[in-house]
């Protein structure tokens, strides 16, 4: 009966949106050469300048938090602005900025996205 | 041992080399993936090769305007005695063609900053690994030997040296213009492309002064030509 009853309840909460993505992260950003920057909430870089990271995505149910080990991509929505490429048999990604203006690089989980970060490049100073 | 393969170049790519066995003069990659090398086989007069004659670490700068070869090789084929992975090649694409531009097998620095090269597995789109290279304005010259004392008919090689705002050399092969501002009866230069030394000869006694333009930076050279003239006017060496 018990047991019915905790099905039950995980079924409505699960149909209630309880599960689905938690959260992403850009893990181990790599230095840049000069004061450009990336993260979560959002990106100044110069163009020219790559750096490199791991997007992690996790994933909440009935029974906690999960990270995800498949399925993540990054993509962006202007590669004259910004690139973005896997790394070869490794599970970083490397941006770079390709020109000047403005993008969103996207971490999505089997293609929904996980995480929207704004990206503006600028060129170097003179 | 070192062996290099060359991949065709295309797509505004920069073919590269791939060294067999571990090489000691290598930059390694903000990855971890593999080691970059600048390399110094090209012809032209480079002061970060110089007494170089295959490759050595990537410098700390080089100038605006110059032209300049870098190599990547994988982690994957240092070990020793064994194939190349990925013997179909690498190539280098600049992070941005408004710093960098690929002709052929050869990088220029097109303006100043920062710009990552990044290795890709030919016909690859994914990264292996990358690295930074910044770009200066030449801001001053020397000249080695600094002037030049000749007879008539003898010949001398003068070489360039370039660098930054803060005195600090800047490698590449830069491109340079050479004329006579004085005395050009008494001696005749000629640029060795793509244009970082030059030949004098002298011709006739007296003083001369040749001066080179590199990007905006000048240097005057001063020659002193002692005894008679030659009598073909110098064009026949």
């Amino acid at each position: 009966m018990a047991r019915r009853m905790i099905t039950a309840l995980g079924l409505c909460l699960v149909l209630a949106g309880c599960s689905g993505i938690d959260h992403a992260t850009l893990d181990g950003v790599t230095a840049m050469p000069d004061d450009s920057s990336l993260s979560t909430t959002g990106g100044a870089m110069h163009t020219g300048i790559a750096t490199g990271f791991k997007p992690r995505v996790w994933t909440h149910d009935l029974w906690g938090t999960h990270e995800q080990s498949s399925g993540i991509a990054v993509q962006t929505s202007n590669p004259n602005v910004l690139r973005v490429a896997p790394v070869t048999n490794d599970p970083r990604v490397v941006v770079w900025a390709a020109g000047p203006g403005a993008a969103t690089m996207t971490v999505t989980l089997n293609g929904e996205t996980a995480l929207d970060v704004a990206v503006t490049v600028t060129d170097p100073p003179n | 041992m070192t062996a290099r393969r060359w991949a065709g170049a295309g797509g505004g790519a920069l073919a590269v080399a791939i060294a067999v066995g571990c090489s000691p003069n290598s930059t390694v990659g903000v990855l971890g993936n593999g080691q970059f090398r600048y390399l110094c086989g090209t012809s032209g007069t480079d002061s970060a090769c110089d007494g170089i004659a295959s490759d050595t670490d990537l410098p700390a700068a080089i100038a605006v305007g110059a032209t300049f070869d870098v190599g990547y090789a994988p982690n994957s084929s240092n070990h020793s005695g064994a194939t190349v992975q990925g013997a179909t090649g690498y190539e280098i694409l600049a992070a941005s063609p408004e710093l960098a531009a690929a002709t052929g097998t050869t990088l220029r620095a097109l303006r100043t900053g920062y710009v990552a090269l990044l290795a890709q597995r030919t016909g690859n789109a994914n990264v292996d690994d990358f690295v930074h290279l910044r770009f200066e304005d030449i801001q001053s010259l020397s000249a080695e030997p600094p002037s030049l004392v000749l007879t008539p008919g003898e010949t001398q090689t003068v070489r360039l040296s370039a660098f930054d705002a803060l005195s600090a050399p800047l490698a590449g092969r830069i491109a340079c213009e050479w004329t006579a501002t004085s005395g050009a009866s008494n001696a005749v230069v000629t640029a060795i492309a793509p244009g970082a030394s030059a030949t004098v000869q002298g011709v006739a006694g007296g003083a001369a002064t040749v001066h080179a333009t590199c990007g905006a930076a000048g240097l005057d050279v001063t020659v002193t030509v002692s005894g008679p003239p030659l009598a073909d006017g110098g064009t026949h060496g």
